[in-house]
């Protein structure tokens, strides 16, 4: 299997405070929600001059859970979303993967669909920022 | 070769509401924790006044060695933390969870695959204990 192809990574030319506020607006304007925040920053280690920090935003669209959920509720195990953002200095650094695309696997009734859907819209909306930038 | 299934389901014969402080309990007594949830069912109301049966996702994280730069890289951020889906299903409950399987069927790298093994065995032992596997339950 290959890791390309269901994982999509953008760098952003923003500090990541307003990388995060971006990335929400950018996400609502795709109906996407952000219905979750994950903090997992890293101990800085012994004389690290900064934290860089790193956050799980959790995303769905009530529609497509609906949709994914219909036939079988195992389609939650899925969602919502995981959306990785990760400072990088001057940038950010946004990883979005397809949990489809992990295993090669039958996922829940219904819900192929709906997810590939969901990673879509979020990566659209990501790419909207790139372009901004570009 | 047929097709595994990604995900695996238990049922437990409580009632929704006890089933999910069992769980909790489970999920505790297993050195596991959970670090938020996600009611779906509500979120769904809310959103677009429909109602489903009662959905919550747990997200369970372990509560030390594994959990350390894990989810800073983008394949291991997509599974963790692990969503443990409890769903009703009438008068019973039905727990879902992530099924990891073999290298062969996997797009992760091994260190990454290990870890969310380790984890998900960790994971099922816990609800094991309170829960029947779906193909075993009457």
């Amino acid at each position: 299997m290959d890791t390309a192809s269901f994982l999509n990574s953008y760098i952003l030319e923003e500090r990541f405070p307003k990388a995060l506020k971006l990335i929400r607006t950018a996400l609502g304007s795709m109906e996407v929600a952000v219905v979750g925040e994950l903090d997992i920053t890293e101990k800085p280690h012994p004389g690290a001059s900064s934290l860089s920090r790193s956050t799980i935003l959790l995303v769905d669209c009530p529609l497509l859970d609906l949709e994914a959920l219909a036939l079988d509720r195992a389609a939650a195990v899925f969602l919502p979303l995981h959306v990785l953002v990760s400072a990088a200095g001057e940038q950010t650094k946004v990883s979005v993967v397809n949990p489809t695309g992990i295993f090669n696997a039958r996922f829940p009734a219904g819900s192929v669909g709906p997810l590939d859907r969901l990673v879509s819209r979020v990566g659209m909306a990501l790419e909207s920022l790139v372009q901004q930038h570009a | 070769m047929a097709e595994e299934n990604a995900t695996s389901t238990y049922s437990m014969a409580e009632p929704y509401d006890q089933a999910i402080e069992l769980l909790r309990r489970a999920i505790s007594a297993a050195n596991l924790t959970i670090t938020g949830e996600f009611d779906v069912s509500e979120r769904i109301h809310k959103a677009l006044m429909l109602c489903i049966a009662p959905c919550r996702v747990l997200f369970a994280h372990p509560s030390s060695g594994d959990a350390e730069g894990m989810s800073a890289e983008p394949e291991s951020a997509v599974f963790t933390p692990l969503h443990i889906v409890v769903s009703a299903r009438g008068r019973h409950t039905q727990v879902h969870i992530l099924r990891v399987l073999p290298r062969q069927q996997a797009a992760v790298g091994d260190v990454q695959l290990a870890r969310l093994s380790r984890m998900e065995t960790a994971v099922s032992q816990a609800i094991e204990k309170i829960a029947m596997r779906a193909s075993m339950a009457l």
